[in-house]
């Protein structure tokens, strides 16, 4: 689209049937992708515990995804798509072989092409006489700048105040490297570099106050095309799983470039002198003023200043990736298991016998793990989300295989004993969904345990 | 306002303080990039081109003068230091030059010894050399027993495809640094990804912090060129004045003498290109050359131990018993032992013709014991030798035998003459990380 010269600032400018064309499809698309379809966001808005606020609830109201044809994973635990919720509705649901990792998870936006296709030709037929649609260029431009500003914020401040990948538990230190999935290791490598951490949510914060100001648009398209256009190919190399979160900042960062790309290459290949005339909207009556410095000072107020409030306070007082419900006081530890008694009947050490424990984690958290050497079922999950109860924070265990199996204990005082002795309790999590029939935890096993003191070459 | 816009054919009009500027960092520059250290020419002219590889050839791509044993930023400061003295020599000593033709050839130096330096990087990755995919030894070993660059390394290393597309990032924004018109694009594509590098090798610990830095104040400086241009198009949207600089060679000889070097650096980067990717094909030179015991490679278990002839008991305490053993494809064999290690700080970059040396799979881990071995298929013996510097004295004179397909024997002597006898089973384990998400797996 010969888009800048269409933005002539003072006559009205003639677009070329493809460039009319080429618009009404982009709009329809852009449309679809951005703007929250479904009545339940809208109920969101009335429905929010406003007193008790929490992040979960930002995620909540920072736009959907558009998704009518669903895809179905092929296995149970497979799909996770981070805060990205699912529409109630769907018309369709297809099971593709390559599941929710390949093309065929993009098949919502072919979907919104195809409607913005279709859809462009309809209303060119109904608007044959326009000349060009410059004010609602304005506007998408500006409507996908916001859209991927807001998108952003969730990934942003959990990086600033480096919750989203949370430090290493003992288990995950305690893990042979080839026991991860791709995608647990490309995640985990930030966990113990908090620092580089808040450095990349650093630069997104940048990106998210580059879209939001006029003259700063073009930078923080280019930004965003270049630094979460890589990580769209890392999400797909590690099937990642958020490449099409991701891959919705390439592509707006784009869209928002283009009209700029031709003026930087005048100037800076061509070496030709450069008049910029890019169109913007003007806001002529004081209620188009009011309601643009309304809306601007909302989003900055509500997804940059709220939300990093609500995230520095996660961070501070929960962060949600890993259990919040403490462990045994003064137990964390990587333990030998030296003694282990199958009702009553000791078990020798062995690396190859599935049911007697080799050692023992125990967090700072309420989370046990143990390792036996045995065949489980493994759940491909990435622990992601945002989950309210301690039994779904599956972060620490998520994508791990080996003989390792995780579990969250309760912690139950014995009224007649004294009160430091503890009986603990284990509970299996629920969302791994190990085998469990042939081995079911009872208090009859019983591990008496040793310290090992164990010294990572990581710290 | 001569550094930011040369805006027409005349030469402009430079300021006192910018002709000061430019000579500081002409000459800074100057020292740093082009070679002036008589240890580059020795491994130039040691190049032995008989048994050429890759690696002397790379190795100059990573040219920065050093100064009497000085180490990183410390040469900066010292150029700094000699760039401050001569700039104040040259001022007074009042000599006139034409500084639109200084700053242009500054920006042609530097232009491409950053494109020699990013491409050649690149290459390392666009050929997967500098990130091998993790030893099976390394995939059995625990998350915590890494350092922090070697994790870096193998999280880059488990998806080669990834890696290669880093690589062709670095060699496309290299090859746009070698055109005029297009170097601002180069330049800002390097400014954020080496940024990014130098910010992970801080993080990591990863040894390159220096080098990334000096390619990033590189490609900073050679940005500078176009950021008013740039900021008075995109921010104040200005009528914006181009740069229409054009070189004007006035002599043939100069002529001559662009296009050799222009040629030269071309030919240097196809070659160096070529042995790269000879060198991937070959003999990956992060790893050991000379291939394995034929059917040992995997994990093994180790059912029974003996010590001078006294049977240990399974346990994870007793320093002489063996847990588990790996044989890789190449000739190389783990073991894990409650016997500490004293873990090797390199980081196994650099090129070795031993494979005894070849220490990327050994180095930044603990937890194993890392023994490169000679195998005598004949009379069906191995000996083994630690690869670890810190334990280099760790030999075995082992004899092998199959029981099966799976179970082997090996019995021998350690170099203190106790002797170990070690009964493997080969454990055919499934990896996570192997069967990836995309279907459901039992382990």
């Amino acid at each position: 689209m010969n888009t800048t010269d269409i933005f002539l600032e003072n006559k009205e400018p003639v677009w070329s049937a493809f460039e009319k064309w080429a618009f009404r499809v982009s709009f329809i698309f852009f449309f679809l992708l951005i703007v929250p379809l479904e009545l339940d966001y809208y109920k969101g808005w009335f429905t929010t515990d406003w007193a008790n606020l929490h992040i979960r609830d930002i995620g909540r109201l920072s736009g959907s995804s558009f998704n009518p044809i669903k895809i179905k994973p092929l296995f149970d635990g497979a799909a996770d798509k981070g805060s990205l919720k699912d529409a109630n509705t769907s018309f369709l649901t297809i099971t593709a072989k390559e599941g929710i990792y390949g093309l065929a998870s993009y098949i919502n936006w072919f979907l919104a092409l195809g409607i913005g296709i279709i859809g462009a030709f309809i209303w060119g037929f109904l608007d044959q006489k326009r000349k060009h649609y410059r004010n609602l260029y304005y506007f998408l431009l500006v409507g996908v700048s916001y859209a991927m500003l807001i998108k952003l914020q969730g990934l942003t401040f959990s990086k600033v105040f480096p919750t989203q990948m949370p430090d290493l538990a003992l288990t995950q230190l305690n893990t042979p490297f080839g026991d991860f999935t791709a995608q647990k290791l490309y995640w985990i490598q930030f966990s113990f570099v908090h620092g580089y951490e808040v450095f990349a949510g650093l630069a997104e914060l940048l990106i998210m106050l580059f879209l939001l100001f006029k003259p700063t648009r073009a930078v923080g398209a280019a930004l965003s095309l270049a630094m979460i256009g890589n990580i769209t190919f890392a999400n797909h190399a590690y099937d990642g799983g958020i490449h099409l979160a991701a891959a919705f900042f390439t592509l707006g960062g784009a869209f928002v470039l283009w009209p700029y790309l031709k003026n930087i290459w005048t100037l800076l290949v061509l070496q030709k002198d450069v008049k910029p005339n890019l169109y913007y909207h003007d806001f002529k009556t004081p209620l188009q003023k009011y309601f643009r410095i309304t809306f601007k000072s909302f989003v900055f107020l509500f997804f940059f200043v709220l939300s990093a409030y609500l995230h520095w306070h996660n961070y501070k007082y929960d962060s949600y990736k890993v259990p919040s419900r403490p462990g045994l006081a003064d137990s964390r530890g990587l333990y030998d298991v030296t003694e282990f008694k199958v009702n009553n009947k000791i078990v020798p050490y062995s690396p190859v016998d599935s049911v007697r424990w080799q050692n023992v984690t125990f967090e700072k958290w309420s989370t046990m793990s143990y390792t036996v050497f045995n065949i489980f079922l493994i759940h491909g999950e990435a622990g992601r989300g945002k989950q309210f109860k301690d039994i779904d924070r599956t972060y620490e265990s998520a994508g791990t295989g080996g003989g390792r199996r995780h579990f969250i204990m309760k912690l139950i005082p014995l009224k007649r004993r004294l009160l430091s002795k503890v009986r603990i309790k284990f509970i299996r999590m629920k969302i791994l969904r190990f085998i469990t029939k042939d081995h079911q935890l009872t208090e009859s096993y019983y591990g008496v345990k040793t310290s090992i003191k164990t010294l990572f070459m990581l710290f | 306002m001569s550094f930011l816009n040369i805006s027409n054919h005349d030469s402009s009009d430079w300021k006192g303080y910018e002709k000061i500027l430019l000579r500081f960092f002409f000459i800074y520059f100057f020292i740093l990039v082009v070679p002036i250290d008589w240890k580059f020419y020795q491994e130039l002219f040691n190049i032995n081109w008989a048994t050429f590889n890759f690696y002397s050839l790379f190795s100059l791509t990573k040219y920065a003068p050093q100064f009497f044993g000085l180490v990183g930023y410390q040469n900066w400061l010292f150029a700094g230091f000699i760039a401050t003295l001569a700039t104040i020599i040259w001022t007074f000593s009042n000599t006139n030059c034409n500084y639109d033709s200084l700053y242009y050839w500054l920006r042609v130096i530097l232009r491409y010894r950053l494109a020699i330096g990013i491409i050649a990087y690149g290459f390392l990755k666009v050929f997967p050399l500098q990130m091998p995919f993790p030893s099976l030894s390394n995939m059995h070993t625990n998350y915590g027993d890494f350092l922090a660059w070697k994790i870096y390394f193998h999280t880059l290393g488990i998806t080669q495809g990834y890696e290669i597309f880093l690589g062709a990032i670095e060699v496309v924004a290299g090859t746009l640094l070698l055109f005029r018109r297009t170097t601002t694009f180069g330049a800002g594509i390097i400014a954020g990804f080496t940024g990014n590098v130098f910010a992970a090798n801080i993080a990591y610990d990863a040894s390159e912090e220096v080098y990334s830095l000096y390619l990033v104040v590189i490609a900073l400086f050679l940005l500078i060129y176009d950021a008013k241009r740039l900021y008075s198009l995109l921010v104040l949207e200005q009528y914006t004045i181009a740069s229409k600089f054009e070189p004007i060679y006035t002599t043939l000889g100069l002529k001559r003498l662009r296009t050799t070097l222009k040629g030269s650096v071309f030919i240097f980067l196809i070659v160096l290109g070529v042995s790269t990717y000879a060198n991937y094909i070959k003999e990956p030179y992060k790893l050991p050359k000379k291939t394995g015991l034929e059917g040992t490679y995997g994990f093994y278990n180790v059912r029974e131990f003996k010590y001078n002839g006294v049977v240990i008991p399974y346990t994870t305490s007793d320093t002489n018993r063996w847990q588990n053993v790996v044989f890789e494809k190449w000739a190389t064999i783990s073991i894990k032992i409650a016997k500490p290690v004293k873990i090797d700080t390199s980081f196994g970059d650099v090129y070795h013709t031993n494979d005894i040396d070849r220490n990327f799979e050994s180095a930044g881990v603990g937890g194993r014991h890392y023994f490169a071995y000679q195998a005598d298929t004949v009379s069906k013996k191995l000996s083994l030798q630690n690869k670890n510097k810190n334990h280099a004295s760790e030999k075995f004179q082992l004899s092998y035998r199959f029981l099966n397909d799976s179970t082997l024997v090996l019995s021998g002597v350690n170099e203190k003459k106790d002797s170990v006898y070690a009964v493997l089973d080969k454990i055919n384990k499934k990896y996570m990380l192997l069967e990836g998400r995309r279907k459901s797996v039992k382990l």
